[in-house]
């Protein structure tokens, strides 16, 4: 089985996110079985089966349900929780982009067993844990940089390393944790340093005023894969501060997986997100500083082959490779009914053609355009055997056109909308309706 | 009189004669040299010269020299300061401390600090935390030395010597929350005092608390000494009514802050007076109100120019019912001279549509309540408003005497025509608020088109309900009622208010029944009805859970001058301090 993970543009494959879930998954797979292909490619893929990844396009549902009838089998990953938390206002689109998604696929697979049990409610079928893969490491060279470590560590005077992005455009994360947290990492006595390796210019004012009093020393550095792999060959500690949001509760355990798989002692502070590490890792700093005084620290040389062993039971590519294989090879694909999609604002229309829907919209070009009269055009006037209706003939609604007014045109939004619902299921009452808008949708 | 417990058969003798103001005064008689010393679970952590001279004592103890070679044998020592260190470290990490002289030592009991913060604004000119684990103080040039002393089981001590000049001096401390001993020496000689609380401190957890309450002629010296004898006056401690998610927030992040609170309130049902002090996700409780009774909540966006306002906010049973998910605050009397808890909230420009939909638009929400439409006089055309209010149960009135509509049962929504109901549950939640019994009118927030200097999206937006509201920092309390912005600092609630703003206002069949002789398409109609209402013991409310859209705010007058503060009724109040 070939097996396609739609991305949202072929420049995601180079983010952290694409590289470490997925790059993983294809390097542990038979070589050629699974690929990353952006979303615009996804129609036309041989493919035989499409793993949908973050493709926030409000075309996607459109286009995954189109794979689905085609007799492809669909699934929808999701490893960012921007989904459960129904009382956040700003994640209203994304929520509906899920749901619409949940619709077009034949299942969700997710990364952490709390996003599972999160868009559980929200699903028909429960979905399935793919847990981020850790890159291969093998167990003697990461014996040898623990001795190393444990020969040269300083209790009193840590060298402690933040890396990570410095902010998430929707959520409390990233600096913002560890300015929060930077007060424990000062126990009296102590003086230790911190290097934060991140991407300065994307942290957010409040973070950096918050981290400026952090009671310890810090030294910036700018991030890079390599200058990550380099400092986390030589710190003592990672730090990995953890929010309390639902974003940051959702994530997986990769932070933690690096820093130990290169060798450094891990701090874990706030939501004990990394639990299934706990035996490797530590919760306090006085505790890491006790243990390194006695030479007994959590992550030695001595258990270098546990950790490996363990790294390979909560974090194998192999595994997720045949976890994603085995979901496909589950999915028996059934006959579908066609689809139409109301086309809202902000709508990719070349990615909605290519889905094969009927686009019922409120401009051109539209197989349905809908306003005073109903012009039907191609494919839906084939099926209907007309071209033009009049909404007051057939006891339909006229959408309201737009102002120009923003606040205005919600309220035309969703009386516009009301009325395409209405429309499509009038004149096409065997067909699946999908809602592809790229804004807030009043109610 | 009390002997030095140490001296029997010793060389060292030490005896406090006094103990006034929390100063103990005493002579020592020993060998030459030979200074007190504070010592704190046995370290030495001070030590003190004998400067006062005692005539009386040199002749009982036999010095025989001259005044000019004779040692003085008299001190002062700021023996509360000590007291008040072990007195508010909880008894379980509780060190010991004396005063010793040689072999001779004198115990020191827990005890009332007595006042605190004295040297602030005469030896220290200002005090401050620089970060959580770093005191800062300014000296004029005449503080020499200071010592710091802090007691944690084990006994912390930092020391930095003063340059002779106006000067910024950095101490380490080893814990935020628990009291500091400052022993300070001074070109007038050696001095003590006590920091009960540095949390209070500007940079501390604490420190709305002191910009909320410390406004008088006492200031900080006056807050801390206040709240550090009624925490020792206290029989126990007050329990705490923690929601789940409770601790699960940033604000707790420094396990130090954790662990105060939950040493200096209870968890558990005791025999407390005092109701449980419930604390939902992000807030701490005041120091007030681990000390006794407090309430409403300080909210602080501790983003850079962030605000901090004071919100005591009064509500009902029956108005939590009509909202969603409430959030019960407690009735707030007293909540101007003690909060009770303080809310940290990081407020982001989210843009508009956090504003627009304060509750989600896909969070389900009851249909709207029939009622009747009263479109006030106004500049804009009213056809926006009439097609915003399309499919909610609704009658246009055209009767323009108040009281004639009391003879309907359904509430009027009167509505400038610039008002634009662009989330069809404000209309709901307005006709559920108006059914509540006893309330004359509600209100919603109120979304205005951007004008200029209006930089964030926060800047348009502000309650139709009109507040008793005073902005000023140290000003005494003149209550006054206007609109507030209102911004994510304020709690999604529903808040009793003074009036609700004339430009969007739902009113009851029993407000409309006080509006005799009134005529709504007059001016000041409106306002006058309201004012009586509340003047016969009848409520506004106005909520934060739903808003419209105001296309003309930015052209119409504000509302009308009629309002006062009503004598009847409770009110939430709205101080913003920063």
């Amino acid at each position: 089985m070939k097996i396609a993970i739609v991305i949202p543009s072929a420049a995601f494959a180079q983010s952290a996110g694409a590289r470490i879930r997925y790059q993983r998954i294809i390097d542990a797979a038979a070589r050629g079985t699974i690929e990353m292909i952006p979303l615009e490619a996804a129609a036309t893929s041989d493919a035989d089966a499409f793993l949908f990844s973050k493709t926030y396009q409000s075309a996607a549902p459109a286009l995954a349900y189109s794979l689905a009838a085609k007799g492809k089998r669909v699934a929808l990953d999701i490893f960012d929780d921007y989904f459960s938390d129904t009382a956040d206002t700003r994640m209203a689109r994304f929520r509906h982009w899920f749901d619409e998604m949940a619709r077009a696929v034949h299942h969700v697979t997710v990364s952490t067993p709390a996003l599972a049990a999160r868009l559980a409610p929200r699903l028909a079928t429960p979905p399935t844990v793919i847990a981020d893969p850790a890159a291969p490491l093998a167990p003697e060279p990461l014996a040898e940089r623990l001795a190393e470590t444990a020969a040269r560590i300083d209790p009193d005077a840590l060298d402690l390393l933040w890396f990570g992005i410095a902010s998430n455009p929707y959520f409390e994360a990233g600096l913002a944790d560890l300015a929060a947290f930077a007060p424990s990492l000062a126990p009296r006595g102590s003086r230790h340093r911190l290097t934060v390796l991140t991407n300065a210019t994307g942290a957010s004012e409040a973070a950096l005023a918050a981290l400026s009093n952090a009671p310890v020393p810090i030294t910036w550095e700018a991030w890079s894969e390599a200058r990550e792999a380099a400092l986390l060959a030589t710190a003592d500690v990672a730090i990995l501060p953890v929010g309390y949001g639902p974003f940051s509760t959702a994530k997986s355990l990769n932070r933690a997986t690096t820093a130990l798989a290169a060798g450094a002692q891990v701090l874990s502070l706030g939501p004990p997100l990394y639990a299934p590490l706990d035996r490797f890792l530590y919760r306090r700093i006085d505790d890491l500083t006790d243990d390194a005084r006695l030479g007994r620290l959590h992550h030695r040389a001595s258990r270098a082959a546990w950790f490996t062993a363990t790294l390979g039971r909560l974090a194998s590519g192999e595994d997720g490779a045949r976890r994603l294989l085995a979901i496909f090879e589950a999915i028996r694909p059934t006959p579908l009914p066609p689809h139409i999609v109301i086309a809202g604002s902000g709508v990719e229309a070349d990615l909605l053609a290519a889905s094969g829907a009927l686009i019922l919209g409120f401009e051109e070009p539209a197989d349905i355009l809908v306003g005073n009269r109903i012009q039907l055009h191609g494919r839906a006037a084939e099926r209907l055997g007309v071209t033009l209706v009049d909404p007051a003939t057939r006891g339909l609604p006229t959408p309201p056109p737009l102002s120009g007014h923003g606040v205005v045109d919600l309220v035309r939004t969703r009386a516009r909308f009301t009325a395409a619902r209405r429309i499509a299921e009038a004149l096409l009452p065997d067909h699946t309706v999908f809602l592809a808008h790229d804004g807030i949708v009043a109610p | 009189m009390s002997e030095a417990d140490g001296g029997a058969g010793a060389s060292a003798r030490l005896t406090i004669d006094a103990v006034r103001e929390g100063r103990a005064d005493g002579w020592a008689h020993g060998p030459e040299g030979t200074r007190l010393y504070l010592r704190v679970n046995g370290d030495p952590v001070a030590s003190w010269p004998r400067t006062v001279a005692r005539p009386d004592v040199d002749a009982a103890v036999g010095d025989t020299r001259s005044e000019e070679t004779r040692e003085a044998k008299g001190f002062a020592f700021p023996l509360g300061a000590v007291a008040g260190l072990l007195a508010l470290t909880p008894s379980g990490r509780r060190p010991n401390a004396a005063l010793t002289f040689g072999e001779a030592r004198h115990a020191i009991a827990p005890g009332a600090p007595g006042r605190t913060l004295t040297t602030l604004g005469h030896a220290i000119t200002d005090l401050w935390l620089a970060d959580s684990r770093h005191l800062r103080l300014r000296t004029d040039g005449r503080l020499r030395r200071v010592i710091l002393v802090q007691a944690d089981q084990r006994v912390f001590r930092a020391e930095a010597v003063c340059p002779a000049r106006e000067a910024i001096v950095t101490l380490r401390i080893a814990d935020p929350m628990a009291p500091i001993l400052l022993l300070l020496e001074t070109d007038a000689g050696a001095e003590a005092d006590l920091v009960p609380f540095p949390s209070l401190l500007r940079g501390g957890p604490h420190a709305a608390e002191t910009l909320a309450t410390a406004g008088g002629d006492e200031g900080l010296p006056g807050l801390s000494t206040t709240l550090s004898a009624r925490l020792l006056a206290r029989t126990h401690p007050r329990r705490l009514a923690p929601a789940d998610d409770w601790s699960q927030t940033q604000a707790l992040g420094d396990p130090l802050l954790k662990r105060f609170i939950l040493e200096h309130g209870s968890l558990a049902d005791d025999a407390s007076a005092l109701p449980a002090l419930p604390l939902v996700k992000g807030e701490i409780p005041t120091l007030a109100a681990l000390c006794g009774p407090a309430s409403g909540t300080i909210a602080v966006d501790p983003s850079p120019g962030g605000e901090t306002w004071l919100v005591a906010s009064a509500t009902n049973a029956a108005l939590l019912d009509a909202m969603p998910r409430p959030s019960p605050v407690p009735l707030a009397p007293e909540a101007l001279a003690a909060p009770a808890t303080i809310a940290t909230r990081i407020v982001r420009d989210e843009g508009l549509d956090p504003l627009l939909f304060p509750l989600p638009a896909d969070t389900p929400f009851t249909e709207a309540a029939p009622f009747r439409l009263a479109i006030l006089p106004g500049a804009e055309r009213e056809d926006a408003l009439l097609e915003s209010l399309a499919g909610t149960p609704f009658e246009r009135v055209d009767e323009t005497a108040i009281v004639a509509l009391a003879a309907d049962t359904r509430p009027v929504l009167f509505a400038d025509p610039a008002i634009l109901f662009h989330d069809r549950r404000t209309i709901a939640a307005l006709t559920r608020l108006a059914g509540v019994e006893r309330v004359a009118s509600a209100g919603a927030m109120l979304i205005a088109e951007p004008a200029e200097g209006q930089t964030s999206a926060h800047d348009r937006v502000r309650s139709a309900g009109l507040f008793p509201t005073h902005a000023a920092v140290d000003a005494p309390w003149r209550p006054s009622v206007g609109p507030v912005p209102v911004s994510r600092l304020l709690p999604r609630a529903t808040y009793l208010v003074a009036a609700n703003d004339p430009a969007l206002v739902i009113v009851s069949q029993a407000g409309l029944a006080v509006g005799d002789g009134l005529d709504w398409t007059m001016d000041e109609a409106l306002p006058q009805l309201l004012a009586r209402a509340s003047a016969g013991g009848l409520a506004h409310v106005a909520t934060t859970w739903f808003s419209a859209f105001d296309r003309g705010a930015s052209v119409r007058p504000g509302p009308a001058p009629a309002f006062t503060m009503p004598a009847a009724g409770p009110v939430s109040l709205v101080r913003r301090l920063v």
